[in-house]
């Protein structure tokens, strides 16, 4: 399993490698600990064939059997640390890009705000991305994707799916990561550390199925309504509801049925 | 029940101006006293030149573990915004206390890894270098605050879940 692994051409040849671990608690803590503990500098990328405790947002797990990508990118230095929120849209759209080299043009495959993989409403994919500021002064990111390859949990909140039920034949992991790693390397470099997010920004609204379609947005306890109108220069949401535009920068946005 | 200022016990003056060369300006102590009510903090203390003017109350209530040295702007640019700008305006906050903790972005402050953890630290607790304080959330991005000097933690400035804007101070360590 290990060998099958490989960023692709592209992220080689801009200085991206691979760490390779069959199992591991959490790529992202393995990743963050890797630069805390050891003065690991990025790109780097950890991937595990499973994860035993797998993270999701505010603590929440991710189902981590065999079977599916678990990916998380160390960056060291990737930008000024206000400008990290823009790594996920950097993120979002290589993944996007990356799932589609694999099943190909599917109607409904594209990115949820901000960040999320879904397939006609079903969840495909989560991120979590993480900063600090490392004990030597330098400013660290850590970027994990986890994606349902071969197989998706039952989760009773939202409806989810696997790029195998997708298309057949699509769901091998160490595919995905390989045109994953050169999508990323090749988002990361349009993105300039953030002095082009504008590029990113037209990536990712052009993968983004949802535009122009109703939306459903959790703050905390209340749910705003509306259209989804577009993101702003700076990446948030912009929902227009019966009171004018809302622009959101935190937020659940709902899936499933109205 | 963390309180957005810094509140300190003692102080039992309603107003009190250290005077130097340039005399009491009266106004600023005016100022100040109007701003200390609205703000709820205990106590002020600005210096413009050679002129020191600390105002001081009676705190109502106690956010800190130990008396703390209070906020003291540095000589010039904040001492004058506080005594030009109109009394409505500026919300007294400690950014130039050496020991805030600044957000680096805008996004949302968490003071615990998880809704069901302990928070990161409390009123009172010491930290050295590195340790995690708190979390500012940006569009998904979870950024760690970490504590970029060792000492006791005398004031959380936010409360979880709350907004917080580019550079922002969130604690304080001293």
């Amino acid at each position: 399993m290990t060998a099958s692994f490989r960023v692709g051409a592209f992220a080689a040849s801009r200085g991206h490698r691979l760490a390779f671990l069959d199992s591991v608690g959490s790529t992202n803590t393995e990743a963050m600990s890797r630069a805390r503990d050891f003065g690991a500098s990025g790109p780097l990328w950890i991937v595990a064939g499973e994860q035993a405790a797998g993270r999701g947002r505010l603590g929440r797990q991710w189902s981590s059997p065999p079977g599916n990508l678990y990916a998380s990118l160390l960056l060291t230095d990737p930008c000024e640390p206000h400008r990290a929120p823009e790594l996920g849209f950097v993120a979002g759209a290589a993944l996007a890009e990356a799932a589609r080299a694999r099943v190909g043009a599917v109607a409904g495959l594209g990115l949820k705000w901000p960040n999320d993989l879904v397939c006609n409403g079903a969840k495909l994919s989560g991120m979590l991305l993480e900063a600090t500021r490392l004990p030597s002064g330098v400013f660290a990111t850590v970027v994990g994707i986890g994606v349902n390859c071969r197989s998706h949990p039952q989760i009773g909140a939202y409806p989810t799916t696997d790029l195998e039920t997708i298309r057949n034949g699509s769901g091998d992991p160490a595919s995905l990561f390989e045109a994953l790693s050169d999508a990323m390397a090749r988002a990361l470099a349009l993105w300039e550390r953030g002095g082009n997010f504008d590029a990113i920004r037209g990536l990712w609204l052009g993968a983004c199925p949802g535009l122009g379609a109703p939306i459903r947005v959790a703050l905390g306890q209340r749910i705003v309504e509306g259209v989804f109108e577009t993101i702003d220069p700076h990446g948030r949401l912009v929902v227009l509801t019966a009171q004018g535009p809302v622009s959101i920068d935190a937020g659940d946005v709902l899936l499933g049925p109205q | 029940m963390a309180k957005k200022t810094i509140a300190r016990p003692a102080a039992a003056k309603p107003a009190q101006a250290t005077p130097s060369s340039s005399g009491i300006d009266a106004d600023l102590v005016r100022e100040l006293a109007g701003l200390l009510s609205e703000t709820d903090l205990s106590e002020i203390e600005v210096e413009k030149g050679d002129l020191r003017i600390r105002v001081a109350r009676e705190a109502r209530h106690v956010a800190v573990a130990h008396p703390a040295p209070m906020v003291v702007a540095p000589p010039s640019a904040p001492a004058k915004a506080a005594a030009s700008a109109p009394v409505a305006t500026p919300e007294t906050r400690p950014d130039d206390h050496p020991g805030a903790l600044k957000s680096p972005m805008v996004g949302t402050a968490y003071l615990r890894p998880s809704p069901d953890a302990s928070a990161f630290v409390e009123i009172g607790s010491v930290v050295k270098v590195g340790d995690k304080v708190l979390l500012v959330e940006a569009m998904k991005t979870f950024n760690e605050i970490v504590a970029t000097h060792g000492g006791t933690v005398t004031a959380i400035l936010v409360e979880d879940g709350q907004p917080v804007e580019y550079g922002q101070p969130l604690a304080i360590i001293e």
